[in-house]
């Protein structure tokens, strides 16, 4: 059976652009801001490509679910080294329930053996999608993977996550879900003929309703609001005023 | 297969435009120097050109990877942020041989 990686990739505000609250406070800015491809999804679409090249799968496919503009970070994907892609037409603003229950269907029907995301999107830094695609699929799952080891002749794959206490190996039967972190790999940068070869490649465009899912929102956002500014502390003279100071304030 | 003079400017302005320096950036101060050596006829001296247009491809592409990296690392991990970084667009200088940004044309 051919060894297909499934890459979700999302279109996030780039991570070097200033973020600005909207004047209704229900989001960020987003029109005539820079866009680019969520930095986490390209060091997964790295990573797939790279088990492609070392002959461990045999095709990558990346998928974007959202609007039209999606289809540029498809293109991204393609000029990095993915063999095709999909193209889920949906709302910008759609919850991670709703993106994993697209990605179950869609994994239905491509029957890959890896999905491979990236660990959380920099615009809303949920960190479910995977958790909940391994859930809803009853997949196994290893997150913020910093290394990944697949051995195909005996269809396991032995991921290595960076956790609080340190790093923990787990190994797991495949078909399995890995999210990506920081340090698993350096994203390369796509070369121009590959750019060029990308543009080309047509990529199919379905709907929700084409798969049957319910993307209703179940979540409403309520407000949105800068982090409050730091106040500056003050300078004392000496070692009495400091205790006077923390006395005043009730903390001795 | 050799690089030509499009595709090398094309490469250098195309990374300006997804870097954080901005492709404005990286086009005033490359803008000069092309325009300078446009009336080259040498293959020796255009191919010279050529490679000195790659290096400054790799240090662009090297400058961004770090920002990116650095960028996340300090957005996810609370103890980094204390260090400082520097990353100053202004004391990012893309090599600028024969002084052409200078001279007056």
């Amino acid at each position: 059976m051919s060894f297909k990686i499934l890459v979700p990739v999302k279109r996030v505000i780039d991570y070097a652009a200033k973020i600005r609250v909207r004047p209704d406070k229900l989001g960020v800015e987003t029109n005539n801001v820079k866009m680019s491809i969520n930095p986490f999804d390209e060091i997964a679409v790295e990573e797939a490509v790279r088990l492609k090249e070392n002959t461990i799968a045999d095709s990558v496919v990346a998928v974007s679910i959202g609007p039209k503009e999606s289809l540029e970070t498809i293109r991204g994907s393609l000029a990095m080294g993915a063999d095709a892609g999909i193209h889920v037409s949906a709302s910008a603003d759609m919850q991670p329930l709703g993106i994993a229950k697209i990605l179950k269907k869609l994994v239905e029907q491509e029957k890959p053996k890896l999905v491979i995301l990236g660990k959380q999107a920099i615009d809303d830094d949920s960190n479910q999608t995977a958790q909940m695609l391994a859930g809803l699929l009853n997949w196994p799952q290893a997150t913020f993977a910093s290394k990944v080891v697949v051995d195909k002749a005996s269809d396991k794959v032995t991921v290595t996550r960076e956790i609080d206490g340190g790093l923990e190996t787990l190994e797991m039967k495949l078909p399995a879900i890995i999210s990506c972190d920081l340090r698993l790999n350096e994203p390369r940068y796509a070369k121009l003929q590959n750019i060029m070869k990308a543009k080309k490649i047509v990529v199919p465009t379905k709907t929700p309703e084409e798969l049957g899912v319910d993307v209703s929102s179940k979540l409403k956002i309520v407000s949105v609001e800068e982090p409050a500014k730091r106040v500056g502390g003050s300078k004392v003279q000496s070692v009495d005023e400091v205790v006077a100071n923390l006395k005043k304030h009730a903390i001795i | 297969m050799a690089t030509s003079v499009q595709e090398a400017r094309y490469i250098l302005l195309y990374l300006g435009r997804i870097s954080f320096l901005g492709v404005d950036y990286v086009r005033d101060r490359a803008k000069p120097q092309f325009l300078a050596n446009k009336d080259l006829t040498d293959l020796e001296e255009i191919n010279k050109c050529i490679n000195r247009t790659k290096y400054v491809v790799g240090e662009v592409e090297a400058m961004h990877k770090f920002h990116k990296y650095r960028t996340l690392k300090k957005a996810y991990d609370r103890e980094f942020q204390l260090v400082n970084d520097q990353f100053n667009v202004e004391t990012f200088n893309l090599k600028d041989n024969n002084d052409n940004m200078n001279q007056k044309s």
